[in-house]
């Protein structure tokens, strides 16, 4: 932090060019512009959680918040920008931390380890100290997790498992961007439990994928034969397919033991969810309680993947755009209640030209926002913070104007912003945001979080959808004071 | 910049010192080398060690159920249909190093709808191509279908077939109830294939053929203890030497009852190393050990770059069957033009063998593939490339870097040399670990980040390189000087060992398997060569047993 003389000098940018270049702009969802009608109406009120993920945020968000607590009235800062037409919608906690331990010392209940990056997700999403939790990059092995479920995974029995998916895990950053392929340690944000062992549920990356799942399809050319059968001979082609595969899997399932079982039944179990998705594929899905109707969103094509490399882009602002909006789609069609939302990496190599719109680069030559969040100005940071923020401010719009029976969808859906901040050694000072549920959550507040541990947000989050429980994790003392109603 | 030879030993004897000072805050900082496996004080009968001790002791590591990387379902496949999946990988899940080296690593392998649902739309894809063969039932089964519902045919082709598939052998009544579930839709379209693509989609989703289950028969001394069936021996056999599903000639070395026979399996897997289906998956073997499979190589030259380590594995492991170690003392290198030109090596008309200058060699220590791993900040980072160097050749551990130190930011200023701007080594709190990595990266600093020949830093011509290297408190210069000390190291070879037992087991060596590795270092200090320690591998009694996670 301290080279600031030796960088690149830093061609000005203000926040208006940059947001009338587009990058940060709430407009008409893509697969909304691609139909011509889209109506939906549920009668039962469903409740939904959604967890979004900034993995690296640039500079401390906190700076961005206005200095009054209590209603969100003063103009938020940069890196809330995104949110300034929403602030009725949403709430903010600043004040909230993690407690910090040195390795080898005793861990405090959801402490977060000082290193590197990587260990503030797990304390947060599952009130594990992060040794334990999800995130700890040496323990990643099946074979050696402990810990706890992250809080979406629980949402899933609290929300009701009646949807197609259990819960869908989406990431917008395509890769580390560090040479290597895959998603990588800093790349996941939702781990489960199953029959005693914790297990990471990897997110997709690709819109079309996830169109897929959700809407059936393949993304690969259809088969040239079979073209004379009917779609439900199609259908019972595909059902015979997997029947036969469920009833092999079962056979072995009832032959094995200890930690082959548990692998085999998560294998049974995402068969089964396929088999949901095929059943939907193709055809309207059937309609959700109450006899409404949902509509089949357009096809697109996904952004092209480009260079692994530090500094890479692979079209993330349209990527993220389509994901806001197939994730509204989703839980519009009740094909899900819960998703986990991860936008950028726990320590982020995504081209920061591109998400700050500015031409810093350092001494190295190479932009990322990473890199930003040790060298380039607060301005800049603010920026490609923003950008992350605009992201989730589409998916607070899209499920704002779509309908539930008794109101806008997002009445009935608890969305958190949680942020991490870089190294351990850093301030572990956290600012995060909650939006919807206003029946049961404070909105259009700026709120105190007086120092208590970040995984009460979520605790608030879990209450508000219908927990009872003030415990996630190793953190037993219920939710954030005042955010709940 | 430049040192003179007498700075050069007295940097030698300063780190000796150094190193031995430290030698407790050494162990302290975790810097170490797992000593476990580099036993060689077992006889030359060392491998001999007798079943039944075995048995008693439970001596195998623990593993647990390992699923079908990409590589090795599209390689299943083509051999078993003989048509090509090559097209339809990218539908297949990544396969992730977790914490070791090996993609095949079961620990690391997730199972999640991304696995499941590209599984499902691989073989929906697979089962086209298949079909779209001509006469592919003739082929496969040796019979012609009838009529749609050609019931003998579709059961003779599930049971020949399905025996590659599955790796056993499918009984009459599993092939009728395929028959029944699928023929119906032969029928209904009016086409046998239809039941032929229906059966592969169904075989290609089926955990089956996507784990290798290993069930074995529980050790009557110790039920934990798993002794595992021909066919499931037959198995692990072939993924290790083919990455691949096994052939017929070894099924039916299963079905006779004969892979618990040692000789028997020597001679199969003398056979399958004789094949020309062993060379890819050594290659990528060596590829994921010296960590340059997924490295993002300079445009137009990535084929040049990995055809050049191939070459050179494929020369000492199979042609010349020579010391494996060969691999990092090679004089020799095999370069496109573009590749000599990229080097600054004498140019060649086309790819061809060239001897090395006298600064260079050391085989694929100056590939540009290996010399890789040290690239940060845009150039090399002598930190990161001595620190590969010294875990995946030597085995050896460096401690986490402490929690206040950013290692993603450039050390020094940027005008400084790199001798002044990678200044840990005179750190205290630094010295320790730096002096590992960083004495072997300044041995090899006139390679730049691609293996591109250098005198000096580049922008900073007053920065002069001296090769100026020390690995395991013996001092170097060069590729060459390095490879010399590295094969002469009884560290090294025992990290090689190790290595290809983790690739075999898919996870860590433990305390369990000290016998089988010790057995194995043993039989390379005999015949360093690989292949011949494949053999040792598959004779041992490691291959046919398992201790369940």
């Amino acid at each position: 932090m301290g080279r600031l003389k030796n960088r690149t000098p830093i061609k000005a940018l203000s926040r208006r060019t940059f947001l009338r270049n587009g990058a940060i702009v709430v407009g008409l969802p893509f697969l909304d512009a691609m139909i011509p009608t889209y109506s939906f109406a549920q009668a039962a009120a469903v409740k939904r959680f959604i967890t979004t993920l900034q993995g690296s945020v640039v500079g401390k968000m906190a700076d961005s918040v206005p200095a009054a607590l209590g209603p969100l009235t003063a103009p938020l800062g940069m890196s809330w920008t995104p949110l300034e037409s929403m602030k009725a919608d949403i709430s903010i906690v600043s004040n909230i931390m993690l407690p910090v331990y040195n390795a080898g010392a005793t861990a405090p209940p959801g402490g977060s380890q000082n290193g590197q990056h990587g260990f503030s997700r797990g304390p947060m999403l599952s009130g594990m100290t992060s040794s334990d939790a999800m995130t700890i990059p040496q323990a990643c092995q099946t074979s050696n997790r402990k810990g706890g479920p992250t809080s979406d995974q629980i949402a899933i029995d609290i929300v009701g498992n009646g949807s197609k998916f259990d819960s869908l895990q989406i990431k917008c950053q395509a890769y580390n961007y560090n040479g290597k392929a895959g998603i990588g340690n800093n790349g996941k944000m939702s781990a489960r439990l199953v029959n005693g062992v914790i297990v990471d549920r990897l997110p997709v990356v690709s819109p079309l994928e996830i169109y897929n799942n959700l809407f059936g399809g393949s993304t690969t050319p259809p088969p040239p034969t079979n073209t004379g059968a009917t779609p439900a001979q199609q259908l019972a082609m595909k059902k015979s397919v997997l029947d036969a595969v469920l009833a092999d899997a079962k056979r072995l399932s009832s032959s094995l033991s200890g930690e082959d079982k548990v692998r085999l039944e998560l294998h049974f179990e995402e068969i089964r969810n396929l088999e949901k998705a095929i059943a939907a594929g193709g055809t309207t899905p059937p309609p959700p309680a109450g006899g409404a109707t949902c509509t089949k969103p357009a096809p697109f094509t996904d952004p092209p993947l480009g260079s692994l490399n530090f500094g890479g882009w692979s079209g993330e602002l349209v990527r993220g755009q389509l994901q806001a909006d197939l994730i509204a789609f989703a839980i519009g069609c009740d094909l899900t209640r819960v998703v986990s939302w991860m936008l950028s990496n726990d320590q982020c190599f995504l081209n920061s030209k591109m998400t700050s719109n500015s031409s810093f680069v350092d001494t190295t030559g190479l932009p990322d926002v990473h890199r930003d969040s040790h060298f380039a100005t607060s301005d800049i940071q603010a920026l490609n913070n923003a950008w992350h923020v605009a992201l989730w401010a589409r998916l607070i719009g899209n499920l704002k104007t779509r309908m539930d029976a008794n109101g806008p969808i997002l009445n009935n859906t608890f969305l958190s912003y949680v942020t991490c901040e870089g190294h351990s050694a850093h301030s572990r000072l956290f600012t995060q945001v909650v939006a919807g549920m206003g029946a049961r959550v404070n909105l259009g507040q700026h709120i105190d979080g007086k120092g208590v541990h970040a995984a009460k947000l979520q605790i608030a989050g879990l209450q508000a959808v219908g927990s009872t429980s003030n415990t996630l994790g190793q953190i037993t003392t219920g939710p954030i004071a005042g955010l709940l109603k | 910049m430049k040192r003179t030879k007498n700075q050069r030993r007295l940097n030698v004897i300063t780190t000796i010192a150094i190193l031995t000072l430290f030698m407790v805050p050494f162990q302290n900082c975790g810097g170490k080398f797992d000593t476990q496996n580099q036993g060689l004080s077992i006889s030359s009968t060392g491998g001999a060690a007798s079943t039944t001790a075995l048995f008693e002791k439970s001596a195998y590591g623990k593993s647990g159920l390992r699923r079908l990387t990409a590589a090795e379902t599209v390689r299943s496949v083509g051999d078993i249909f003989g048509v090509s999946a090559a097209t339809l990988a990218s539908t297949l899940p990544n396969d992730n190093a977790a914490t070791l080296y090996f993609n095949n690593e079961y620990g690391g392998q997730t199972i999640d709808a991304a696995t499941v649902t590209g599984f499902h739309r691989f073989a929906e894809a697979y089962s086209v191509l298949v079909s779209a063969r001509a006469n592919i039932v003739n082929t496969l089964a040796g019979c012609t279908p009838a009529n749609p519902n050609d019931k003998a045919c579709f059961i003779q082709f599930a049971q020949k077939v399905g025996r590659r598939v599955l790796r056993r052998p499918v009984t009459t009544a599993e092939a009728d109830t395929y028959a029944t579930l699928l023929l119906p839709h032969a029928v209904s379209q009016n086409r046998f294939l239809t039941a032929v693509e229906l059966l592969l989609q169904v075989w290609l989703q089926n955990p089956e053929f996507l784990y290798r289950f290993e069930f074995g028969v529980a050790n009557q001394l110790n039920p934990n203890l798993k002794e595992l069936t021909d066919y499931e021996i037959a198995t692990r056999m072939s993924f290790l030497i083919w990455g691949s599903t096994p052939d017929e000639a070894l099924l039916d070395a299963a079905e006779a009852g004969t892979l618990k026979d040692e000789a028997v399996r020597v001679v199969q897997a003398e056979r399958m190393l004789a094949s020309a289906k062993a060379k890819p998956q050594w290659e990528s073997f060596h590829s994921q050990w010296l960590g340059y499979s997924d490295t993002i190589f300079p445009t137009g030259l990535e084929a040049d770059f990995i055809g050049e380590s191939n070459a050179l594995i494929n020369r000492v492991v199979f042609a010349n069957n020579s010391d494996w170690l060969d691999i990092f003392r090679a004089d020799e290198t095999y370069v496109t033009p573009q590749l000599a030109l990229h080097y600054g090596l004498p140019g060649v008309a086309q790819a061809a063998w060239v001897k090395y200058p006298p600064e260079r060699g050391g085989g694929m220590l100056s590939h540009g593939s290996l010399v890789s791993l040290g690239a940060k900040f845009g150039d090399t980072s002598p930190t990161r490339r001595g620190y590969e160097f010294y875990k995946r050749l030597m085995c050896g551990q460096i401690p986490a870097v402490p929690g206040d130190i950013d290692v993603d930011v450039p050390p020094g200023l940027p005008t400084d040399c790199k001798i002044k701007s990678y200044s840990m080594r005179s750190i205290s709190a630094c010295a320790t670990c730096h002096n590992i990595t960083d004495n072997i990266g300044f041995g090899l600093e006139n390679m730049g980040a691609f293996g591109e020949w250098r005198t000096t830093e580049p922008g900073k011509p007053s920065c002069t390189i001296v090769n100026d290297g020390i690995v395991d408190m013996v001092s170097f210069a060069g590729p060459r000087e390095l490879g010399d000390r590295l094969t002469k190291n009884k560290k090294v070879s025992a990290c090689a060992v190790k290595q290809l037992y983790r690739f075999f087991a898919g996870r860590d060596v433990t305390p369990e398997d000290a016998d089988t590795v010790q057995a194995l270092s043993a039989q390379y200090s005999r015949t360093p060569q690989l292949k011949t320690l494949i053999t040792a591998l598959v004779k041992s009694p490691a291959i046919m047993h398992r201790v369940e996670n």
